[in-house]
């Protein structure tokens, strides 16, 4: 047993390739992967509770809420599951081939590490994905997948865009074939916890109004929220991406569409989302574009019109491509 | 004068120091002075003060500020007996703990060789406690209590990885139940009755009942024996168990927690590694968390707290390093103190390779490579030690002058170890912490892929069988919270998303219930198992004439009986008719609109749809028109004509293959134009033996 210097730990943390003091969204990213790759399944509350006491955070609602957005954007690129009642649990390890042959994304609750240590390569972690580059050839990624458990997976079928509804009138006639609640559980939200997303004069906003048809969301201890929306009487539970696609099909519904602003880029086309988007078209962002800050995204001139379309056509998004037109640098 | 004497007999070890400082203040403030028994780890303190001839007597239980108090008028005989009568009838247990020991006139046995520097007292009443000595923590008295620890955490060889049988100092513990604090449903806190298991019941009451206990929760005996119970509990509610047979007092007092104090609030150490914990005192630890518990009494001082049951509320309590004043004034207006002194000992940098669970549910980190463990004092402390109990026994670390540090525990080979920093006095709670190294062990990460299985058979190609009945029969499993999407297309279509359960479960209950009706609809479906990116399975759904031909024959039998209603006339009727018979037939019936010329006659006509996959692809198309005549109507004559001319227009404009023609006994297989009526078939020759029900069928229905 002995004392680490400072210069230890930080070597340490290096050599684990793990954030040795949890700061910006890419540490924590890591330590939620890191606890739950070792916890296997548990709560979101406790994988928040176990994460912040081991990167010796402050444990206020602020960051709470804060890693619990992160699980539910991990949960979005696939690296880990989100259950009932608060479950959440790891996923495989997975790599799948994107963007043309050109990036293999790696997917699942495996740290870092343990990617770089079974592929022999660097792995990159890009905001919200990991890369590696140059891309492996498939029965060697496949070998190394292998050895961690895991597997090659088609990059469509992950991202799940032949599965998902092309269009907001597409997605309502899905749900309307789903089983509703009873009343017993519908009750549960006629309480004055619940917000409902109330869409008009152009914009949507969450209000303490819970009667009345729309999208229902009640906020949960650990800064998480359970969803429903209510239509023509019938009340559906809503998954998180659920809940996120019946946003986008009522503002497209109420005249509330988000706004996405296109601008050129050297060598390719800027544009930042104006909502959160479903997971099968966050997936398929992954797969061709780059996160640069936020909600603000690059990808390449000749990807941009399918990538356009897809927003317009299935999430019934307003693109303000004059800039794009005009030839506007950023 | 007053003497008092105190004597130390079952708190927990973490928390004596504590209940000690307690006893000391309450002693004082009698008059008396309190007196520690250190041997046993788990101790209570109970104290009698005495006042000329009376006493008071007060038990300091692990119940925070749970002070059982009685004025002894009569003090007869040696004070010892006087405190040992008092609490064998106040408490059961405590007797156990201190026979022979404390309360005994002559001297307790000779404890084993003493690793504290100080004897600690005898226990006699009547001595003068003895003056306050420095106490001093030897590397064997730590090495003796770590072992014991490590044994009652890791030995294999208990069912529920938790106290080793027959261990000394758990022999005399009897099981009792206990408040926690965890989530509920709804991941909200709540209050959780936990009843540990009671062993063998060999008598007793078949099946217990929670009164109030919303939602309500009965048990068997067995599984109380076995299993023990964890069941949400109101705070507002006396924990009341109700049977039809009688429930022994062993039982019931084993079944009945500790009462919650009225007036005080309640405090549960919050805990990653599990549900809160119920503290023993009123004291609260900075940069700690806990739930408090409130009566009714207290509630309205924190509005934040939730409210529940009668009055009752909980509180979710973050304790800062530096408490804001107006979070003390609210504390201390609870008769909640903050802690002083603080020592940290966490893992940090190295994380965990897994969890390891015990059947108790609390973890410890398993390691891969040199775990680090951070330590820190505030303020800085110079007498600090780490003792660390492995395979190679145990080792004190005694750490120099220390605020915050980190430290490396390199080389250890696998095993378990216990590592607990304490201060060589006791003027710090020792804290520990569990853990194992394993150099091989790696993540937790599901290493299966889903799979559904069928009558016990894993299901790897497209199957056709028939899903009538599914049931028990189907069981789909994947990773634990995974989605999986469960479509079901016949005539109808069902949808619903289910995630699997923490054991990769997928609950098929609700899906089965409802698509039921839907596989019973018809000759052919498909239930499609979607696993996202893990691919889907197909299950195919067909119901063959062989298969059905016993239930439609009792569907026929049944319409055959109910054909005699038609002559009634009666619209409604004769739809239910109709409509039974399509469906007894394997179509699905749809309405269409009556010409005026059958519905003044009383005909009905329906189109029947048949369902086909067609190249992968589900095809609802109109296979035929039934027309159901009333009983003495006469559709090959030449009034019928105009009918019948009605009927193929009907037929070639849904695009239907012909016409079924029935008045209930009498069957007709007409193709569109043909102005004669092809032989008659009736039904209950049809239903006179097999084969002529199968020719029937084979003209009739869409079973193949």
């Amino acid at each position: 047993m002995r004392v680490l210097s400072v210069d230890e730990v930080r070597a340490r943390a290096r050599a684990l390739a793990v954030p040795w003091r949890a700061g910006d969204d890419l540490a924590w990213r890591e330590v939620v992967r890191v606890q739950l790759a070792a916890e296997g399944v548990t709560t979101r509350r406790a994988l928040v509770d176990r994460a912040l006491r081991w990167a010796d955070a402050p444990r206020d609602d602020e960051d709470r809420t804060r890693l619990s957005e992160l699980i539910d954007d991990l949960d979005a690129v696939g690296d880990l599951s989100l259950g009932d009642e608060g479950l959440v649990a790891a996923t495989a390890p997975r790599a799948a081939v994107v963007n043309g042959g050109d990036t293999v994304l790696l997917l699942g609750t495996v740290p870092t590490p343990h990617f770089e240590h079974a592929l022999g390569l660097r792995v990159e972690p890009r905001r919200v994905r990991r890369v590696i580059l140059p891309r492996m050839d498939l029965p060697a990624l496949t070998d190394a997948m292998a050895t961690l458990g895991g597997r090659v997976v088609d990059a469509l079928r992950w991202a799940g865009l032949d599965r998902a509804p092309t269009s907001p009138t597409q997605w309502w006639a899905e749900l309307n074939a789903r089983d509703p609640l009873d009343e017993t559980a519908g009750s549960e939200w006629e309480i004055t916890e619940v917000q409902r997303l109330v869409v008009g004069d152009g914009r949507a906003r969450w209000r303490d109004e819970p009667r009345g048809d729309g999208l229902l969301r009640r906020r949960m201890d650990g800064g998480w929220h359970r969803f429903a929306v209510r239509r023509d009487g019938c009340l559906w539970a809503l998954s998180r991406d659920e809940a996120t696609r019946t946003e986008l099909s009522l503002r497209w519904e109420g005249g509330a569409l988000p706004t996405m602003a296109v601008r050129a880029e050297a060598g390719g086309v800027r544009f930042t989302l104006g909502a959160r988007i479903p997971m099968a078209e966050y997936r398929l962002l992954l797969g061709t574009a780059d996160r640069v800050d936020g909600a603000t995204w690059d990808v390449p001139r000749a990807t941009w019109p399918a990538l356009a379309s897809v927003f317009r056509e299935r999430l019934g998004c307003a693109l303000d491509e004059s800039a794009l037109m005009r030839g506007d640098p950023a | 004068m007053s003497q008092a004497a105190t004597i130390v007999a079952r708190i927990a070890g973490a928390e004596r120091a504590l209940a000690f400082a307690r006893a000391e203040t309450l002693a004082r403030t009698l008059g008396g002075r309190a007196h520690p028994w250190w041997d046993d780890p788990r101790a209570c303190v109970a104290m009698l003060v005495r006042h000329g001839d009376s006493a008071i007597v007060t038990v300091l239980d692990d119940t925070p500020a749970t002070y059982w108090s009685a004025a002894v008028p009569d003090l007869q005989g040696h004070p010892a007996e006087v405190l040992r009568s008092l609490l064998t009838a106040w408490w059961a247990e405590l007797p156990r703990a201190l026979a022979g020991e404390v309360f005994a006139p002559t001297p307790p046995p000779t404890p084993p060789p003493r690793t504290i520097e100080t004897p600690a007292p005898q226990g006699n009443l009547s001595t003068a406690p003895p003056p306050p000595v420095e106490r001093r923590l030897s590397p064997e008295d730590a090495a003796k209590r770590l072992e014991r620890l490590h044994r009652r955490w890791f030995d294999p060889s208990t069912e529920r990885g938790g106290e080793a049988p027959n261990e000394d100092t758990e022999a005399t513990e009897s099981v009792r139940a206990w408040w926690e604090v965890g989530p509920d449903a709804d991941d909200r806190d709540a209050l959780w009755l936990v009843v540990p298991p009671v062993g063998v019941v060999d008598e007793g009451p078949r099946a217990l009942r929670l009164e109030g206990a919303a939602p309500p929760f009965a048990i068997r005996r067995e599984n109380l024996a076995r299993l023990g119970a964890r069941t949400l509990a109101s705070p507002a509610c006396a924990v009341v168990w109700r049977s039809t047979d009688a429930i022994p007092d062993t039982l019931r007092e084993a079944l009945t927690p500790a009462a919650l104090a009225q007036d005080l609030p309640t405090l549960f150490r919050r805990d990653i590694d599990g549900p809160s914990q119920r503290a023993v005192s009123l004291r609260v630890a900075r940069d700690a968390r806990y739930a408090v518990l409130l009566p009714p009494p207290l509630a309205p001082k924190v509005p934040s707290a939730r409210a529940l049951d009668g009055g009752w509320a909980l509180w979710s309590l973050q304790v800062p390093d530096d408490p804001a004043e107006a979070l003390l004034t609210t504390l201390a207006s609870l008769g909640i103190t903050v802690g002083e002194a603080i020592t940290e000992l966490a893992f940090a940098l190295v994380p965990p390779a897994r969890w390891s669970h015990h059947g108790r549910g609390v973890a410890h980190p398993v390691f891969a490579h040199d775990p680090v463990v951070r330590v820190r004092a505030s303020p800085a402390r110079s007498d600090l030690t780490l003792f660390l109990h492995g395979p190679d026994g145990t080792h004190p670390h005694p750490l120099a002058s220390v605020s915050a540090v980190e430290l490396s525990l390199d080389g250890l080979r696998d095993g378990a170890y216990i590592l607990e920093l304490t201060a060589r006095d006791f003027t710090v709670t020792p804290t520990r912490v569990v853990f194992a190294i394993d150099r091989a062990a790696t993540g937790a990460w599901p290493r299966t892929l889903p799979s559904v299985r069928l009558d016990g058979e894993t299901v790897t190609d497209a199957i056709t069988t028939d899903l009538t009945a599914l049931g028990p029969r189907l069981e789909v499993t994947a990773p634990p919270a995974a989605r999986v999407r469960l479509r079901w297309e016949g005539f109808s279509r069902l949808e619903c998303v289910l995630h699997a359960d923490a054991d990769g479960r997928v609950p098929l209950d609700t899906f089965d219930a409802r698509s039921a009706p839907l596989r019973a609809d018809g000759a052919e479906g498909r239930l499609t198992v979607d696993f996202g990116e893990d691919g889907a399975v197909t299950l195919g759904h067909q119901r063959t004439l062989a298969r059905v031909l016993v239930e439609t024959r009792e569907a026929l039998m049944a319409l055959s009986q109910d054909a005699a209603m038609l002559t009634l006339g009666d619209v409604v009727v004769l739809r239910d008719w109709a409509e039974r018979a399509a469906r007894a037939l394997g179509y699905a019936p749809q309405s269409v609109p009556v010409p005026p010329l059958l519905a003044a006659a009383g005909w009905l006509p329906l189109r029947l749809d048949d369902l086909r996959w067609i190249d992968g692809r589900r095809t609802v198309s109109a296979a035929w028109v039934l027309a159901v005549t009333p009983p003495h109507a006469n559709p090959g004559s030449p009034e019928s004509a105009p009918r019948r001319a009605a009927l193929d227009a009907l037929a070639q404009a849904m695009g239907a293959s012909g016409i079924l023609l029935t008045d209930g006994a009498r069957w007709w297989s007409v193709a569109p134009g043909r102005p004669r009526l092809p032989p008659v078939d009736r039904l209950d020759d049809a239903l006179s033996d097999d084969e002529a029900l199968e020719a029937f069928l084979s003209r009739y229905s869409a079973w193949r």
